[in-house]
C-alpha cells in the first residue's frame, strides 16, 4: 500500500510539473521573442536548417507545425481569419496557388520577388518559389538495365512493369506529374496512366519509403523526386548505392521539374517578421542553407549546391511550370477518378 | 461524446444524399470495407486461438515455469503495434501486405484475449470440474462442456476488443501498406484536410465499429456480475501435458521470440546502423518531454473524469448514472482517427480558442480512453461498501473527510493501475495526436511514425526503443496487479 | 453391492501428513457420517475416494471393485460414484433439466429420468429454471438429483448444507437423508456439525488428526465416547477428576456410575458427563452448590454454580431460589486415564 501511494504522489507531482511546463513553455516563448508560426510542408531536416539560420541572423523564433502540404493548405482555408500561421512554405507549388486564388496570401515585397527569375513566382506576387527538383526514376541496379527503362513515364503503367514500379500518389509532386500529363498528352491518357499504375505498381505511403525500398532491392523501380536518393548516398556513399537515377532529358512528363513554395498570410500578426523570413529564404544565405540540407537546385541564381546535383542545364524538362500547374485541382479528381484516393 | 456523430452527420449533410451514394457506392470503398473486415476478422480468430491456448496453458496445465510465462506472456502488450510494424516491415517486404499484417497484428494484439481468459479459468470453482467428472466425463470432455462455457463471456469480451482495436488500428497498417478506412481516411485527411470523402469514410467506420464496441460492453458487463460469486480457496489440479511439454514450451518460446524478440532485434539492429540515427538524437529529448507532458497531465484528466462517473454507478444507480456510463463504452468504439478528425473541425467551426491546444487533445483522449480507466477503477471502488464511510460520518467526520479518511485510501491502488494504464495508452497513442497535437510539440510516437513513415528506420529506433521501454513498466504493474487481484478473490 | 472399504490409507501435502492410514469400511445402502473439526482430513478422505487425487498409499475397494491400489488407478468419471460438493456448484450455463441431464448418456429415457429425480426432490416445474432464478435449498436439491441420476453406486456429500442457513439446514439434512435411504444408496457424508451427524447417519466415523478415531452409530459415539477427543468432538463435554472406588467414581459432585469394565480400586480417572446429565435441585438430595449466576435463554434458564472449585453450567427450567442449590448427576459417566496415567481397561 505504501509503495503504491508514492507512486502516486510521484505521479501527482510529476504531472503537475509537466503541466506547468506546457503552459509556461508556450506563453514564454510568446513573451520573451516574437515569434513565426510556420505550417510547413517541406522536409524537416531543411526547414529546421533554414530556421536556425533565420533566426541567428534576426533573432526571431520559429514554431513549426509539420504536415503535408496539401493538408496543411487545406487546414489554412478552414481556419480562415482567424488561422495561426504566419508563413506557410508548401513543397510544391499548388497548394499556395489554391491559397492565393482564394485570397489569402499578402502580396510579397517587390524586393523578394526580384531575386529570382519570373518563371518561379507567382504572377501576383503572393508566392515565391524556393527552390527546385526533378522528378526522375530511382532503379535498382541489380535488378533492371537502365537500358531497359520506358521512354516516357507513361510506359510504366504497361503490364510488362507489373509490381515492379513504386508509386506514391499522396505526394505534391505526383500530383503534379498527373497534371503536366494531362496538358501535355490529355485528360484520357493521364486516367488510363493511373488506372495503370494501380492495377501494375506497388502502392507506397511516402516518397522516402519508396526510394528505400529500391534501394534495399524490395522492388525494382520508383517514381519520385532527386533528392530521395542524395540523401542516402550521402550515408552509405554514392559508390555504394545499389541504385541509380534517370533522368527523362527528352521533355517527357517524366522529367517534369517542380518547385518548393512560400507566402505570407493576410491573417497573419506578424507581417514584417513572415516578410523577413520569406525575403530571406530567397536571399544567399537562406539558399544556401536550404541547398546544403537537401540535394534540391536553388532559385537564387549563383548559388552552389553541396551534394553532387546532375547540372541544371542538362535536364531538359517538359516546358510546364508551377503557373501552368496552378492549384492541380484538377488531379486530385483523376486521381479519385482512378480509385486511387 | 457524441461530437464525431455530428461531426459526420454535418459533413454528410453538407455532401447530399447523391454524393453519400456516390461516395459509398464507389469500387474503392468496397476494396477498403474488404480489407478492413478481413483484417479485424483474421486478426480476432488468430488471436482468439493463440489467446486461449496460452490462458490453457499457463492457467490448467503443469508448463514448467508457468509463473513466468504467465508475466511473460502478456508482455506484448508494451509494443504497441505501429512499432512492431515498422520492426517488421523492414524484415522481410513479403510482411508489407494483408497477410503479413494479419500476422503481425495477431501475435501482438492476443494478450487481450489471453488476459481476460486467463483470469476467467483462474477464477473458475474446481467443484465444477469435481462433479462433472463424478458424472462420467473424461478430462477433455469436462473442459469443453463445463470448463469453456465459463470462460465464454470473458472470451467474447476479448475478441470484440481485439476487433474493435483493429477496426480502429492506423499506424500499423500504414506502415505495412495496407489500405483500410484508417489509412485511407488519413489519406483524404493530408491531401484535402476536411474532405467530404473522409467524413463519409468515417462514417462506413463508425459503423462497422459500433456493433462490437456495444457487444464488448454487454459482455465486460456480464463478465463482472459471474465473477461476483464466491471464490473458491482451492485450485484445481492442473492438466499434465505429459509428451505436449516439449512442445507446449517450445511454442511459447516461438510466440515470445515472435512478439517481442524479433521487434527487439530489429530495433537493436537499426540503432547500431546508420549515421542518421545520430543526427536526430537532438529530437529525442523533446519528444521524451512532449510524450510525458502529454501522458502524465493527460492521464490524471481521465482518471479524475472516470471516478464521479463510476462512483454515481456504483454508489447510485439509476437510469442516469448507467447512460453516463455506459455512453463512453459506445464511444471509446470510435477509431482515434474518426475522434480526431471530428474535434478539428468542429474547434475550427464553432470552439476556436481550443484549437491546436493540448486541451483539445486531452479531450481525444477522455473520449478514447474513458472506458478503460473506468474498468480500472470499478473493481477498486466497488470493494469498499458505503458501510464503511457511514461508520466514519457516525463517528464524527464531515462527509468530505469521511471519503479521504476511509475511502479514499482503499481506492488509491485501483487509482493507481488506472493512472498506470492511462499513461501507457496515451503514450502509445498515435493518430489522434498526429492531428491534434499543438504546433511544434513531437512524442516518441509521432516521431516513430514520421522517420518510419518516410523510411527512415534507422532515425526512428532510438524513439521506438524508448517508447517500449517506457510503456514496459505500467504493462508489468498492470499484469502484476490484476493477476493479484485475482488472486485475492 | 456397493458398500466402501478403505485400508490403510495415506496422503501426505507437502510436509503435512493429511491422513495417516486411514481404514473404513461402509456397508451396503448405509448412511455414514465423517465427523471431524476442519483440518481433520475428512474432506481429503471423500475426494481420495471420488478419486479426484490419488493416495500416497493404500486400497480404495467400491462395490466389489478396487478402485484404486498401488499401481493401479480407475479415474473418477469411471468409477460410478456421485458427488454433491459444499456448494452444490450447478452449471450456470445449464438448465435445471440440463444440469441433471448431465450425467446420462444418450437420448433414451432422458428426459423421463430427469423428470423422475425431478419429482424425487420436490422440483418438479422447474426443469427450464436457470440455477441463478432457484433459492439455496433449491440449488442443493437440483445438485442432489444431478448426482443421483445417473444411478451411482455410491453418493458423496461434502458439507452439503453448510451453504443453507440454519433453519433451513436441519430440515435440508432429514429430507436429503431420507431420499438416500428411501433409494438404497450408499452414502458418504462429510460434515463439522455433531447434531446433523447423528440427526442423518446410520454410522458415525469421527476423525482427528488424520486417522478415524471411532466409527459406531450415533448414539454409542455419544454415549460412550472411545476417547476424550472424540467425546468433545461430539458434543459438549464435562470433565471431572475422579476416583474409581467401589465400582463408582467418587467426584466433586458425589459417587457416579461407571459405564464400562470395572476399574482397580482407587485408580485416578477423567469422568466424562455430558451437560444433560447434570440436574439442579432447590433442596433434596444431591451435592450443595453455591449459586453464582443465572442467565435467561428463552426456553430455559443457565444456572452457573461452583462445587468444588468447578464452575458448571447446568440447564433448569426455572430460576434459581436462593444462593445455594443441589446437583445431582444422572445416568453414568465414561472413564478417561487421568493426565499422567496408564490407560484404565478400555470398554468393548
Amino acid at each position: 500500500m505504501p509503495h503504491m501511494d508514492r507512486r502516486s504522489l510521484l505521479k501527482a507531482g510529476s504531472c503537475m510539473t509537466a503541466a506547468a511546463i506546457l503552459r509556461h513553455g508556450g506563453s514564454h516563448a510568446q513573451a520573451a521573442t516574437p515569434t513565426l508560426t510556420l505550417y510547413n510542408g517541406q522536409h524537416e531536416k531543411t526547414t529546421a536548417a533554414l530556421a536556425d539560420a533565420f533566426t541567428g541572423a534576426t533573432g526571431i523564433q520559429i514554431a513549426i507545425r509539420k504536415g503535408s502540404s496539401s493538408q496543411l493548405a487545406n487546414q489554412i482555408i478552414e481556419e480562415g481569419d482567424a488561422s495561426p500561421a504566419d508563413v506557410f512554405y508548401s513543397e510544391e507549388t499548388p497548394p499556395l496557388a489554391a491559397l492565393a486564388k482564394r485570397a489569402l496570401l499578402s502580396r510579397l515585397d517587390k524586393e523578394t520577388l526580384g531575386q529570382v527569375p519570373a518563371a518561379y513566382a507567382a504572377g501576383d506576387g503572393t508566392w515565391v518559389c524556393a527552390s527546385l527538383r526533378s522528378r526522375v526514376v530511382a532503379y535498382n541496379k541489380a535488378m533492371v538495365e537502365e537500358a531497359t527503362l520506358p521512354e516516357s513515364v507513361l510506359g510504366f503503367a504497361d503490364p510488362a512493369w507489373h509490381d515492379r514500379v513504386a508509386y506514391v500518389p499522396t505526394s505534391g509532386a505526383f500530383l503534379q506529374q498527373v497534371v503536366a500529363i494531362e496538358l501535355m498528352k490529355g485528360r484520357d491518357a493521364a486516367l488510363a496512366w493511373l488506372r495503370g499504375l494501380k492495377a501494375h505498381g506497388r502502392l507506397y505511403p511516402t516518397n522516402g519509403a519508396a526510394m528505400k525500398a529500391v534501394e534495399a532491392g524490395e522492388i525494382a523501380t520508383a517514381l519520385i523526386n532527386n533528392y530521395y536518393w542524395f540523401s542516402i548516398a550521402q550515408e552509405v556513399g554514392e559508390d555504394n548505392m545499389a541504385s541509380a537515377l534517370f533522368y527523362y532529358r527528352n521533355r517527357d512528363p517524366g522529367g517534369l521539374v517542380t518547385a518548393t513554395a512560400a507566402g505570407v498570410l493576410k491573417s497573419s500578426r506578424n507581417q514584417d517578421a513572415a516578410q523577413k523570413f520569406v525575403a530571406f529564404m530567397v536571399s544567399a544565405g537562406g539558399q544556401q542553407a536550404i541547398v546544403d540540407s537537401n540535394a534540391e537546385y536553388p532559385v537564387r541564381p549563383g548559388i552552389e549546391s553541396f551534394f553532387p546535383l546532375e547540372p541544371f542545364e542538362d535536364l531538359n524538362p517538359p516546358p510546364v511550370g508551377p503557373s501552368d500547374i496552378g492549384d492541380a485541382a484538377g488531379a486530385l479528381t483523376l486521381v479519385r477518378e482512378a480509385g486511387l484516393a | 461524446m457524441g461530437l464525431p456523430l455530428v461531426y459526420v452527420g454535418l459533413r454528410a449533410w453538407q455532401a447530399g444524399p447523391a454524393g453519400i451514394a456516390a461516395e459509398l457506392l464507389r469500387e474503392r470503398t468496397l476494396m477498403l470495407l474488404a480489407n478492413t473486415v478481413t483484417l479485424a476478422v483474421g486478426v480476432t480468430a488468430g488471436a482468439c486461438v493463440i489467446g486461449v491456448a496460452v490462458a490453457w496453458c499457463v492457467e490448467r496445465s503443469d508448463l514448467p515455469g508457468r509463473r513466468w510465462w504467465r508475466i511473460a506472456a502478456s508482455l506484448p502488450l508494451a509494443m504497441p503495434a505501429f512499432v512492431a510494424s515498422y520492426a517488421w516491415s523492414s524484415v522481410d517486404v513479403a510482411l508489407q501486405s494483408l497477410g503479413g499484417a494479419i500476422f503481425v497484428l495477431t501475435i501482438v494484439v492476443y494478450p487481450l484475449v489471453y488476459l481476460p481468459v486467463g483470469a476467467a479459468l483462474r477464477g473458475i470453482d474446481p467443484a465444477f470440474e469435481d462433479v462433472a467428472r463424478s458424472l462420467g466425463k473424461g478430462p477433455w470432455r469436462t473442459f469443453f462442456t463445463v470448463v469453456l462455457p465459463q470462460a465464454w463471456p470473458a472470451l467474447g469480451a476479448g475478441a470484440l476488443l481485439v476487433l474493435t482495436h483493429m477496426m480502429a488500428e492506423f499506424g500499423a497498417l500504414s506502415l505495412l501498406r495496407v489500405q483500410t478506412f484508417t489509412t485511407a481516411i488519413f489519406q483524404s485527411y493530408e491531401l484535402q484536410f476536411d474532405s467530404a470523402s473522409a467524413a463519409l469514410q468515417s462514417a462506413v467506420l463508425m459503423a462497422l465499429c459500433l456493433p462490437p464496441a456495444w457487444g464488448e460492453m454487454r459482455l465486460r458487463r456480464r463478465l463482472h456480475v459471474a465473477r461476483a460469486g464466491r471464490g473458491s480457496a482451492r485450485r484445481p489440479a492442473p492438466a499434465a501435458l505429459g509428451r505436449l511439454v516439449a512442445p507446449a514450451v517450445a511454442g511459447f518460446g516461438l510466440l515470445l521470440a515472435l512478439s517481442l524478440g524479433v521487434p527487439f532485434a530489429m530495433l537493436a539492429y537499426w540503432l547500431a546502423v546508420g549515421t542518421s540515427a545520430g543526427s536526430d538524437l537532438g529530437e529525442l529529448v523533446p519528444s521524451i518531454a512532449g510524450s510525458l507532458g502529454l501522458a502524465l497531465p493527460g492521464a490524471a484528466i481521465v482518471v479524475a473524469l472516470a471516478l464521479p462517473l463510476v462512483f454515481a454507478s456504483v454508489r447510485h444507480p439509476g437510469p442516469l448514472s448507467r447512460l453516463a456510463d455506459r455512453l463512453p463504452y459506445v464511444v471509446h468504439g470510435l477509431p482515434g482517427i474518426v475522434v480526431a478528425l471530428a474535434l478539428v473541425f468542429l474547434s475550427i467551426r464553432y470552439a476556436r480558442p481550443l484549437y491546436q491546444t493540448a486541451l483539445l487533445l486531452f479531450l481525444a483522449y477522455a473520449m478514447l480512453f474513458l472506458p478503460i480507466a473506468q474498468s480500472a477503477l470499478r473493481a477498486s471502488i466497488e470493494l469498499v461498501p458505503p458501510k464503511l464511510e457511514e461508520l466514519a460520518r457516525g463517528l464524527g467526520r464531515k462527509p468530505f473527510a469521511a471519503f479521504t479518511a476511509v475511502t479514499l485510501p482503499n481506492i488509491l491502488p485501483g487509482v493507481g493501475a488506472a493512472l498506470a494504464l492511462m499513461v501507457l495508452e496515451v503514450m502509445r497513442e498515435l493518430t489522434a495526436t498526429l492531428m491534434l497535437v499543438p504546433t511544434g510539440v513531437t512524442t516518441l510516437a509521432t516521431e516513430v511514425w514520421s522517420h518510419s513513415n518516410d523510411g527512415e528506420f534507422a532515425a526512428a529506433a532510438p524513439f521506438a526503443v524508448l517508447l517500449v521501454l517506457v510503456s514496459a513498466l505500467p504493462v508489468y504493474v498492470f499484469t502484476r496487479r490484476s493477476t493479484e487481484v485475482y488472486d485475492l478473490q | 453391492m456397493t458398500e466402501i472399504r478403505l485400508s490403510a490409507i495415506e496422503k501426505t501435502y507437502g510436509a503435512q501428513r493429511v491422513l495417516t492410514g486411514v481404514d473404513l469400511a461402509v456397508p451396503d445402502g448405509a448412511v455414514v457420517a465423517l465427523l471431524g473439526p476442519s483440518g481433520c482430513g475428512k474432506t481429503t478422505l471423500l475426494r481420495l475416494i471420488a478419486g479426484f487425487e490419488r493416495a500416497d498409499a493404500g486400497t480404495i475397494v467400491l462395490g466389489g471393485r478396487t478402485v484404486e491400489a498401488p499401481g493401479s488407478f480407475v479415474p473418477p468419471e469411471r468409477r460410478r460414484i456421485g458427488y454433491v460438493p459444499q456448494e452444490g456448484a450447478l452449471f450456470p450455463h445449464l438448465t435445471v433439466a440440463g444440469n441433471i441431464g448431465f450425467g446420462l448418456r444418450g437420448r433414451d429415457g432422458r428426459a423421463e429420468r430427469v423428470a423422475e429425480m425431478l419429482a424425487l426432490v420436490g422440483l418438479a416445474g422447474h426443469a427450464g429454471k436457470f440455477p441463478h432464478q432457484l433459492s439455496g435449498g433449491q440449488q442443493q436439491r437440483v445438485a442432489l438429483a444431478r448426482a443421483l441420476a445417473p444411478r451411482p453406486d455410491v453418493i458423496l456429500l461434502d458439507e452439503p448444507f453448510n451453504a443453507l442457513d440454519l433453519g433451513l439446514r436441519r430440515h435440508m439434512s432429514e429430507e436429503v437423508v431420507g431420499l438416500l435411504h428411501r433409494h438404497g444408496t450408499t452414502s458418504l457424508l462429510v460434515t463439522h456439525d455433531p447434531a446433523e451427524a447423528f440427526a442423518t447417519a446410520d454410522i458415525v466415523a469421527v476423525m482427528s488428526g488424520g486417522d478415524i478415531i471411532q466409527c459406531a452409530p450415533p448414539v454409542e459415539v455419544y454415549t460412550h465416547p472411545a476417547s476424550a477427543e472424540v467425546a468433545t468432538l461430539t458434543g459438549a463435554a464435562i470433565f471431572l477428576d475422579a476416583t474409581a472406588r467401589g465400582g463408582h467414581a467418587e467426584t466433586a459432585l458425589g459417587a457416579v456410575a461407571l459405564s464400562g469394565s470395572r476399574q482397580p480400586e482407587g485408580t485416578r480417572l477423567r469422568l466424562m458427563l455430558r451437560p444433560e446429565q447434570l440436574r439442579l435441585a432447590a433442596t433434596g438430595a444431591g451435592r450443595e452448590a453455591a449459586v453464582t449466576g443465572s442467565r435467561f435463554k428463552g426456553d430455559h434458564w443457565l444456572v452457573t454454580v461452583t462445587i468444588g472449585g468447578l464452575a458448571l453450567d447446568i440447564r433448569a427450567q426455572d430460576p434459581p431460589d436462593g444462593t445455594v442449590a443441589f446437583v445431582t448427576v444422572a445416568g453414568s459417566g465414561t472413564a478417561f486415564p487421568a493426565a499422567g496415567t496408564a490407560a484404565p481397561h478400555a470398554a468393548a
